[in-house]
């Protein structure tokens, strides 16, 4: 390359619209189909429909178009009508904004109102503008159509515009248009073109359903996608995350050697980047003697390095300081894993970093790692987007043994990484030969972090409680989080004081059991044990727990109230994804109260299946009962065609859950709970 | 579903998209030179705190306003609040939002903080952030200044000062000393101009004397004033808490507002020019009223194209938050905010030979004070509409009051597109609103309905499988408050939400609801009660336990409130209005099983609140029937454990079973 390869990089296209295909002085035909429509036959109910929709964007003359033509379906439609254009004045201009009004009888109403400009949000730095409208007469029945036109004010990159003068080591990805094609209402028809520049290679990712066909180039250089009935975005509970689930279509720009080479290009960048901030291993090789000892065991070291690494303060997980909190703290950046080691602080990934770099010394073979965090979006590695990669982990191989570690999360015990880090993918930062293997047996930079089992996240819950003759129980109860579910209680705590703490746990507690119990925390919680399980005891109190029926009491023998409550509607439309497996365990010990005996308990319940398993058994001793509960999800992904056996599952879970025990008096004249 | 006004209401929803980015800026607060803290926030420093019980996140140290009234009427109040964190939790009160528009400007602002471990942080103007109000509104000129002090952390005092110039048209202030957290001081020092006088009025608080050195210049401290915390369906919490009004009574007389009748008066000359018609509105009213054979019918086609035909959409600027548009301007562009809709309604029906009046009213119950009159309590505009004598049919509307002067008039809220002609919302029920007439105004009493015209009637056949299985109909039908409640759900819901909310009603159950023939009558018809059909399926339903059959008659819906059940609880608990649920369940049982117990029947009361439930067995079938009636609006805070032991006792028949035995 003729110029820095850095500079380009900073250098980001802000890249909008072509030739508006729907001329806003001349609005293309209503048909009397559109006018007539009262509703949306695959939707019904929808407030409205978006009958067509154009996105021109020409990235030669930095301009992108918007047209709209919106039918009103119910009352709660009207509210599209009120049009907001948000944009930042420094970096685009909003011009030629054009609406109307079409009402069902085919007279259509010119815009002609004020257009608002007003400052959103303002600070000495940033401006945030928008644009408002409302269109007139707008009601149910209405086609509404609005056009505008996004001029860009930053120019091109020049590596676009005159790619001759510039010669490629590596891949170069440049992002052009972005559209997300599904939206909240359902879309009939879309348009969506681009107009690139010329001398460069134009590709796209498409995220579609199946049959959608892909962009096409036309005769003029531009390329287009055409979309018909693209349903509204419909959300489910444990479906994953939105934004990637949506549909949507990136185009790029490919600049440089061929992409197949892309992700192990960009781990080598990358790699090489990082290098001077993890410096010499031999450097740090006192500092790893001061932490092991050579005799120690390859995993004994890395957990003494991975206890040294957590114990460096991270900003990140304090409250977010102000720039005067900042400055008074008096902060310095760190240029090097000895600086970090040197201040005992660090930001963003540095501690990982830190972490990387004492594994090294240490004789270990070790590489940051740059994962997609699955709680915001899956890796997709067709897609050369970095930005798609948002979390950092350790690798590490010890004794032919491979570790992903976070010590960057506070809490996070060795051996486990936060459940978005797990069953994810990413690349190693490092520069070639990878140690990683395809399939195929080729050596790759994208790796997978290991997928969690339920071992990783559970919750045992072990309660002794004596239920008395008019259906009242209390007893004392031990929880402990193991894995996940500590680490999630712990982060969430970390801010807190003990009154916040035991206020959230005992909330948590509650919310297990009807709502007239009360649940009051016992003791200490072993918050800053994170190589522990969290343990909380509590007492319990239920007043109505029992039913009296006269002559009986019954209960639910498992105390707590079913957690199986998901999967209860019949249809599924998305995928279903859990964030971890998980398993519960509970163990309660009933005392039974006087003048009663045990007519019936249920029946053991036993499902074991790849997707989970749930058993639950009660068993009946003298005075007392005693039921044991397990319920566990083994899956995190699961096609919708699983639906119904997870579902099932679930139903299954639900009802045994609910199981009731039958005492009956005996007919003693107290029947009072002895004291 | 409420429908939005627009108001220049005190609070504001927020979006929580746009939210985030204001905390993102806030932190990008930029460096100022620090200096020392002032002294009042000093000496706030040093107070000790007493000991509370229930662990606040802070406490208020000082509270206090300095008013300024000019002679030209023009007042300038400086605001200082100094909070001490207690708990980590208490960091929010390092966030400050100061509201202001055109005609309350912002002339000074600071922030600063002492941290425990000392070294003072100040900011300014300069950091704060200048945003709108994420509120639903299109345009206006409302905005809010908001304030991020550094350091306000568990153990540290932050405090702030702003001052701001009022609107001198309207000479009226308000002092709310009593906070969320406990108040050690708070101050209010007014200096009013020679020859000027005041009048004050307390709310919810004792009248305090005020301290005088001189004569137009008038101190009031109070001190340990205890927290009014946020409470599940307490009343507002303006309506609770203690609250300070002032009225400047100038010598030239003007924008005092000494009585409803002035604020009325101020009223009618705003909106003077805006019910002109025109002959394009004649003759929308002429293509309206053309099939309505008499008054009434006339009306309701009125009421319902400005209710259902004029889209909501609210652009305030400088007066605009107080004075509505023309009416042929709210006409052509079919929207308008709550007056802008009034304003329009009332100008149609003028052309009909009716007449009617605003009515500004606040859409929180209790919030308006007949003490106090003043323009700036209200948030909503409404109609009240003068029925001519002997008009036939009017007897049927529950929104109708007779007053002496004016005769029969019919409250309607023209902005709720759920709430039928002759009915008003809920909220506005038992509320206050000032009728303005030509050249006055009264404060009067909102009707509140009886529980006769809310309504929830649900039956339902069922029919019990000896495996458990529970099958059958449902016929809900609902008038008044519940049907317009139902309507905003059902007529904005897409038919896959319109059968989750189905589904949900049933409360939890083991198993999903299977839901079959769902259809509606009248539902889009907002004069006519809804109603409501459906079929299910539910598997599983009773449990078998030992030869016995458990099966829970209320099969349907939960009635039991657990708002009792969330802590200690001091405030009253309010109910949006009068209503009657009653509900019969007739269950056939499968054959070979007879009733072996049965749950008893139930009676339970608090106040005007009573609910009664009774099982019991009618040949192969079970009987089950309830009723609740909700009398009144408020169960105030002595009948609160009353309350608890009521909701408990709807709660366990709820959970009640019949036990069945195999024969």
């Amino acid at each position: 390359m003729k110029r820095p390869r850095a500079l380009i990089f900073l250098l980001n296209i802000i890249a909008f619209g072509t030739r508006l295909q729907v001329q806003a002085a001349e609005w293309p035909a209503i048909s009397k189909e559109e006018l007539t429509m009262n509703s949306d036959p695959s939707n019904p109910g929808a407030a409205a429909i978006i009958l067509y929709r154009e996105v021109n964007t020409d990235d030669v003359k930095g301009l992108e178009t918007q047209y709209r033509r919106i039918k009103v379906l119910t009352d709660e439609g009207k509210k599209y009508g009120d049009v907001e254009i948000p944009y930042i004045e420094r970096l685009s201009r909003i011009e030629n904004i054009q609406a109307r009004t079409t009402n069902p009888d085919g007279t259509a109403v010119n815009f002609q109102g004020q257009i608002f400009d007003r400052t959103v949000v303002k600070t000495r730095k940033t401006r945030v503008q928008e644009k408002a409208f409302s269109l007139p007469e707008v009601r149910k029945g209405s086609i509404l159509e609005y056009s505008y036109t996004i001029h860009a004010l930053e120019k091109a990159s020049d590596v676009l515009v005159n790619p001759q003068d510039y010669t490629f080591s590596d891949t170069l990805v440049e992002p052009s248009a972005t559209w997300l094609v599904q939206e909240e209402l359902f879309t009939r028809r879309a348009r969506f073109s681009v107009h690139p520049f010329p001398k460069v290679t134009l590709q796209w990712i498409l995220s579609a359903p199946r049959g959608t066909p892909p962009p096409n180039r036309q005769a003029d250089g531009s390329t287009m996608l055409e979309m018909e009935n693209v349903p509204a975005f419909q959300t489910e509970e444990l479906m994953p995350p939105e934004n990637w689930l949506k549909s949507r279509v990136s185009f790029y720009y490919l600049l440089g050697p061929l992409y197949t080479t892309y992700w192990g290009s960009v781990a080598g960048r990358e790699g090489k980047l990082l290098a001077p901030f993890l410096g010499d291993p031999k450097k740090l090789k006192p500092v790893v003697a001061s932490i092991v000892s050579a005799a120690d065991p390859p995993e004994t070291q890395l957990r003494k390095l991975y206890e040294r690494a957590q114990k460096i303060r991270y900003l990140a997980f304090e409250p977010a300081k102000t720039e005067q909190e900042a400055k008074r703290e008096n902060l310095k950046e760190n240029k090097s894993v000895e600086d970090v080691l040197k201040h005992q602080y660090a930001y963003g990934s540095e501690i990982n970093l830190v972490m990387v770099a004492l594994a090294r010394a240490a004789g270990f073979e070790s590489a940051p790692v740059r994962v997609s965090s699955r709680d915001r979006t899956l890796f997709t590695a067709e897609n050369p987007t970095v930005s798609q990669l948002n979390a950092n982990v350790v690798w590490v191989r010890a004794a032919s043994k491979d570790y992903f570690l976070d010590p960057a999360t506070r809490y996070c015990p060795f051996g486990l990484l936060p459940w978005a880090e797990t069953a994810t993918s990413g690349i190693l930062l490092k520069e070639g030969p990878f140690p990683f293997q395809t399939s195929s047996g080729e050596f790759t930079s994208i790796v997978t972090t290991p997928r969690p089992t339920s071992n990783t996240a559970v919750l045992e819950r072990r309660v002794v409680l004596q239920l008395d003759s008019d259906g009242a129980v209390q007893g004392s109860l031990a929880v402990s989080f193991v894995g996940q579910e500590a680490l999630e209680r712990r982060i969430a705590a970390a801010n807190m004081d003990e009154a916040g703490r035991k206020k959230a746990l005992e909330q948590e507690v509650k919310a297990w059991l009807p709502a007239t119990a009360a649940a009051q925390l016992q003791g200490p919680v072993n918050w800053e044990q994170a190589d522990q399980p969290l343990r909380a005891t509590f007492d319990v109190k239920v007043p109505d727990f029992a039913e009296a029926t006269g002559r009986r009491l019954l209960l639910r023998a498992g105390f707590f109230e079913s957690t199986a409550r998901s999967f209860q509607s019949p249809t599924r439309v998305h995928d279903i994804y859990f964030a971890h497996p998980y398993r519960e365990v509970d163990d309660v010990l009933w005392k039974l109260p006087a003048g009663y005996r045990v007519r019936s308990v249920p029946g053991k319940q036993e499902n074991r299946t790849i997707l989970g398993n749930y058993v639950m058994a009660v068993e009946n001793t003298e005075r007392t009962l005693h039921s044991e509960r397990q319920f566990s999800v083994e899956a995190v992904y699961l096609p919708a065609s699983y639906y119904a056996a997870i579902r099932f599952n679930f139903n299954l879970a639900r009802q045994g859950d609910e199981g009731q025990v039958v005492l009956e008096s005996t007919g003693a004249q107290d029947a009072k709970t002895p004291q | 579903m409420r429908a939005k006004w627009s108001w220049k209401a005190r609070g504001h929803r927020m979006r929580r998209r746009r939210n985030e980015l204001l905390i993102a800026l806030l932190c990008m607060g930029a460096l100022r030179a620090i200096g020392a803290p002032p002294d009042w926030l000093q000496a706030a420093y040093r107070e000790p705190i007493p000991q509370y019980p229930d662990a606040p996140a802070a406490v208020m140290l000082r509270n206090e306003q300095i008013a300024t009234v000019k002679g030209n009427g023009e007042v300038t109040t400086v605001y200082r609040r100094a909070f001490r964190i207690l708990r980590p939790e208490g960091r929010a009160y390092g966030v400050v939002r100061i509201y202001f528009d055109s005609e309350t400007r912002i002339t000074f602002v600071k922030g600063w903080s002492i941290p425990a471990a000392g070294g003072a942080y100040e900011v300014g103007e300069k950091e704060s952030v200048d945003s709108i109000l994420f509120n639903d509104n299109l345009y206006e000129d409302a905005r809010q200044k908001v304030l991020r002090i550094p350091g306000a952390e568990a153990g540290a005092v932050v405090g702030y000062e702003y001052e701001q110039h009022r609107r001198p048209s309207i000479l009226q202030d308000e002092w709310l000393f009593q906070q969320e957290v406990p108040v050690l001081q708070a101050r209010f020092d007014l200096h009013l101009p020679p020859g000027w006088e005041y009048g004050e009025f307390w709310a919810n608080h004792a009248a305090a004397s005020p301290q005088s050195d001189a004569a137009n210049h008038k101190v009031w401290e109070l001190k340990e004033i205890p927290a009014v915390k946020i409470e599940p369906a307490m009343p507002p919490w303006q309506a609770v808490a203690g609250q300070l009004f002032l009225r400047y009574i100038s010598p030239k007389g003007g924008g005092s507002f000494k009585s409803w009748s002035e604020v009325g008066q101020w009223y009618a000359q705003l909106a003077a020019d805006r019910r002109q018609p025109t002959a394009e509105l004649r003759q929308r009213v002429a293509e309206l009223t053309a099939t309505s054979s008499d008054t009434l019918a006339k009306i309701q086609a009125l009421a319902s194209f400005v209710q259902q035909e004029v889209r909501y959409v609210a652009v305030e600027i400088g007066i605009g938050g107080y004075q509505p548009h023309p009416a042929q301007e709210v006409l052509k562009n079919r929207y308008g905010d709550c007056k802008d809709k009034a304003t329009l309604l009332s100008t149609m029906l003028r052309e009909i030979g009716v007449e009617s009046f605003y009515v500004l009213t606040n859409s929180r119950r209790g919030v308006i004070r007949s003490e106090f009159p003043s323009p700036l309590v209200f948030n909503h505009a409404i109609l009240a509409i003068h029925i001519p004598a002997d008009t036939p049919g009017e007897a049927k509307y529950s929104s109708t009051t007779t007053q002496p002067r004016l005769g029969s008039l019919l409250f309607f809220d023209p902005t709720d597109p759920y709430v039928q002609l002759g009915y008003l919302p809920s909220d506005l029920q038992a509320n206050s609103g000032l009728l303005v007439e030509n050249s006055s105004g009264e404060l009067v009493d909102l009707p509140l309905s009886s529980i006769s015209v809310n309504t929830v009637r649900r039956t339902a056949t069922l029919e019990l499988t000896a495996s458990g299985d529970l099958h059958g109909e449902v016929h809900e039908t609902r008038s008044g408050d519940p049907a317009a409640d139902f309507r905003g759900v059902w007529l904005n819901s897409s038919e896959s939400g319109r059968k989750k909310a189905i589904q949900d009603s049933f409360g939890r159950v083991t198993t999903g609801v299977e839901l079959e023939d769902v259809s509606v009558i009248a539902v889009d018809k907002p004069n006519a009660d809804s109603e409501l059909k459906y079929a299910f399926r539910l598997a599983r339903y009773a449990t078998s336990a030992g030869g016995l059959l458990l099966l829970r008659p209320r099969a349907l819906g939960e009635w039991a409130d657990d708002v009792m059940e969330r802590g200690d609880r001091k405030q009253p608990v309010a109910f949006r209005a009068p209503t009657l649920r009653t509900e019969i369940i007739e269950i056939t049982l499968p054959e070979g099983y007879a009733v072996d117990e049965l749950p008893p029947p139930v009676e339970a009361r608090v106040g005007a609140v009573r609910y009664s439930s009774k099982t019991e067995a009618v040949g192969r079938a079970i009987h089950y029937s309830r009723r609740m009636e909700i009398n009144e609006v408020l169960i105030p805070s002595g009948q609160l454990s009353q309350l608890k032991s009521f909701y408990r006792q709807v709660a366990a028949d709820e959970k009640g079973r019949v036990v069945l035995k195999k024969q």
